[in-house]
């Protein structure tokens, strides 16, 4: 089971012809319409708020020897009650909707009321709040004797695309456009309410006030705000830190440590069998592959308005969604863990107990991904013009479970690898591959091994260019150089080098001439 | 004066033979095997391959031309589709035959029965070469190749008297290379004069044998008095 560039190139011929016959439709959002029953073929362009709840001491909590007992059990609970009410604050209270978790993050979007900007700002900084307080002040009333979180909560207004790619009723709403990655990269450290620009401009003078600007963004501490919780409710909004640990409370006697198991994986993953009371811990290579600059693109064209250049850009990304997923799951068994945007995250601890051959599969997996864009995405189907991938990718112990209602789980993996994946990621540019030093040295072949070097700025193994068919240039190029022999194979391969396999047909290698 | 018959029908079986290896190779599809307009033998097909780590199908159209006399001179084999640009150092000929040998060296066994496999094995390694070629940005062919022009050939004479690793001998040939090609006259070699190699004996009692292999090529370049013929090819 590998990559092989002649599959994934009929493959991807094949769910074009899908796409291209399928009525692919991109709307504006209306009144009428909602998010709940976005078909695959569907996708919306919402204007709206993003929220991102973050939590920022997630790293010492995943470390916290009192939440890792017991198979990290706490910690499994304690994320699983603050990811429901966080997502009753924003879909019941704030009439918004969830879009998804991504690890520390909760990401949230309110588009009401429609065509009142000013109101939809307000509205989303009161949002912004209630998750503040949610984190600081109730969930340690629940919570009484577990690490406190910290918050940091980022929100920007503008438009962005929103679809559904999930399958069989296992909703999963992805969205893409400035807004939505601009909240997440605007949050600030603990405790603080940043909002971009463009929303702070909606506010009214005296909400304004309320905020300071840091360079080009608006921070508010919220704790600092006299009676933040009375702001809510004098706009109408039946919430209170009261309200929200009663509901987390009730949501915590549903769950108690007896009832949930956590295993170790012995076997292949499988997602639809995890739930709030069932997750497992693998050791296991978490990747995350990210579509340089198309982010960027969208913007550009939500800009101009061009409908048909947006529903491209979309069909586009089912297809990559689509390649990655394949690339993920049949080419080397692999787990998708969760679109996020543009941004795949998978993971692989197939087989269990071997872990130098889980990370090569890893990196083979990386390799792949980037020769699929590489090579057939950006040649066969260049749509968009010439995209490339970043990917990051690390290797350590990971607990895998999903949070949230029947219905709508999230697929999570929470560990030190998969944050350390994430940030290699975040570092790298398109067309490049990072990985830790420890995957650096279980790769065996030089063939590999030699497109990676050392990056001491970004503290991981970076390969450029990394594809299959440029590993095979490098290796062949080198041999090539140095030998006078080549050997064709019974496999019709071309193996170059002095030592002849019995039974290999022997090419004749000229020196090539040219007048 | 009267006109050689070409090699298939002074033998007959050799064109029997020629068509088996050609259906018989596992890395050429043969597509077609006619006479083209001047009755020369001409067989196309595809020289194909997989790529090891990529499993990268790679195919590539390819036309024989078997001169008249073969198999005491090897085929011809050209970029049947035109796919590759001729660029410096693509090792193409301007007709998009491709540049797989220098003459000289004999790198193939000519009259041979295995002839034909070695030219394709040439030309599947060739191909493969220029498609990373291609994929350097066209601007470094991996392997060994020869300069190019007629100072390959010259290069060779060096390589065959041992003296290609003699800067002097080096410098004293590129000056005679030079002044063939600005004055389009050769003039020949002093068989007395000190030999180029630095020795301090006389030419012809040291590397003697140097003048006579060089002697045909500055001729032929004076001749010709630029660096293409298509006559010179085979």
């Amino acid at each position: 089971m590998a990559w092989n560039h002649e599959t994934s190139k009929q493959r991807l011929s094949d769910e074009w012809k899908r796409i291209e016959s399928a009525k692919f439709v991109v709307k504006k959002l209306t009144r009428e319409m909602d998010l709940n029953n976005l078909g695959l073929t569907e996708a919306r362009l919402v204007h709206g708020v993003h929220a991102y709840a973050s939590i920022s001491n997630f790293s010492t909590i995943l470390e916290d020897p009192f939440l890792r007992r017991n198979d990290s059990k706490r910690l499994h609970r304690y994320l699983h009650v603050v990811r429901i009410e966080q997502r009753r604050i924003i879909q019941s209270i704030f009439d918004g909707d969830k879009i998804q978790v991504q690890g520390p993050k909760f990401h949230g979007l309110l588009f009401k009321p429609y065509d009142d900007d000013g109101r939809l700002a307000w509205n989303s900084v009161l949002a912004g709040i209630a998750l503040h307080l949610l984190l600081t002040r109730a969930v340690p009333q629940v919570f009484e004797h577990y690490p406190q979180l910290e918050s940091a909560i980022g929100l920007d207004l503008g438009d962005a695309i929103v679809a559904n790619i999930g399958i069989r009723g296992d909703r999963e709403l992805i969205s893409v456009g400035s807004p939505a990655n601009h909240a997440a990269k605007i949050l600030g450290g603990s405790d603080t309410l940043t909002v971009a620009k463009k929303l702070y401009d909606c506010l009214s003078r005296d909400q304004g006030a309320l905020f300071s600007q840091v360079s080009d963004v608006y921070r508010v501490r919220p704790d600092s705000l006299p009676e933040a919780e009375d702001l809510i409710r004098e706009e109408g909004f039946v919430w209170s830190v009261e309200q929200s640990a009663n509901h987390m409370a009730d949501t915590l006697d549903q769950h108690t440590l007896e009832d949930i198991l956590i295993e170790e994986a012995r076997e292949r993953i499988d997602p639809l069998t995890l739930g709030p009371r069932r997750a497992k811990i693998c050791d296991g290579a978490s990747i995350f592959v990210d579509v340089d600059g198309y982010t960027k693109l969208i913007d550009s064209l939500v800009a101009t308005g061009d409908s048909q250049k947006i529903t491209q850009a979309v069909k586009w990304l089912h297809l990559f969604r689509y390649e990655l997923r394949q690339v993920t799951e049949c080419d080397f068994d692999g787990i998708t863990i969760q679109h996020q945007g543009d941004r795949l995250q998978a993971l692989f601890h197939m087989p269990g107990g071997y872990d130098t051959r889980v990370t090569r599969k890893a990196i083979d997996a990386c390799v792949s991904y980037n020769s699929s864009i590489e090579e057939i995405l950006n040649s066969q189907h260049n749509i968009l013009g010439p995209m490339h991938v970043a990917v990051g990718c690390a290797f350590g112990k990971t607990l895998v479970s999903r949070t949230g209602v029947r219905g709508d789980l999230d697929l999570t993996c929470l560990g030190g690898a998969t944050q350390s994946a994430e940030t290699m990621q975040t570092q790298v540019k398109g067309n490049e591959i990072a990985i830790t030093a420890d995957m650096y040295e279980t790769i065996s072949d030089e063939a590999i091994k030699c497109m990676f070097s050392f990056d001491s700025a970004r503290g991981s193994y970076v390969g450029s260019n990394v594809t299959w068919t440029s590993m095979e240039d490098g290796e062949r190029g080198r041999k090539y150089e140095l030998s006078a022999k080549a050997a064709y194979t019974t496999a019709g391969t071309i193996a170059v080098g002095n030592g002849i396999p019995s039974g290999a047909r022997v090419l004749k290698a000229t020196r090539p001439w040219s007048t | 004066m009267r006109r050689i018959p070409p090699w298939y029908k002074l033998r007959p079986q050799r064109l029997t033979l020629e068509r088996e290896i050609l259906r018989g190779l596992p890395y050429f599809e043969l597509r077609s095997d006619s006479f083209d307009e001047n009755g020369h033998f001409r067989p196309t097909g595809t020289v194909v391959y997989c790529g090891e780590y990529s499993g990268r199908i790679e195919r590539f159209d390819v036309a024989l031309e078997y001169l008249d006399r073969f198999p005491h001179a090897f085929q011809l084999v050209y970029d049947e589709q035109k796919r590759f640009l001729i660029c410096e150092g693509g090792h193409l000929f301007s007709d998009h035959q491709l540049c797989l040998t220098l003459l000289e060296r004999n790198e193939f066994s000519l009259g041979s029965e295995t002839l034909t496999e070695e030219v394709l094995g040439a030309t599947l390694l060739w191909f493969d070469k220029r498609l990373i070629f291609e994929r350097r940005g066209r601007k470094k062919w991996p392997g060994p190749q020869e300069v190019h022009g007629f100072r390959a050939k010259v290069n060779f004479a060096l390589e065959q008297s041992g003296l290609l690793g003699n800067e002097k001998a080096v410098e004293w040939a590129n000056r005679l290379y030079n002044q063939v090609c600005e004055t389009h006259r050769y003039i020949a070699i002093d068989p007395y004069s000190p030999c180029p190699c630095g020795s301090g004996k006389k030419h012809r009692f040291c590397h003697g044998e140097t003048i006579a292999r060089l002697t045909p090529i500055l001729q032929r370049i004076a001749q010709i008095s630029s660096g293409y013929s298509p006559q010179d090819r085979n």
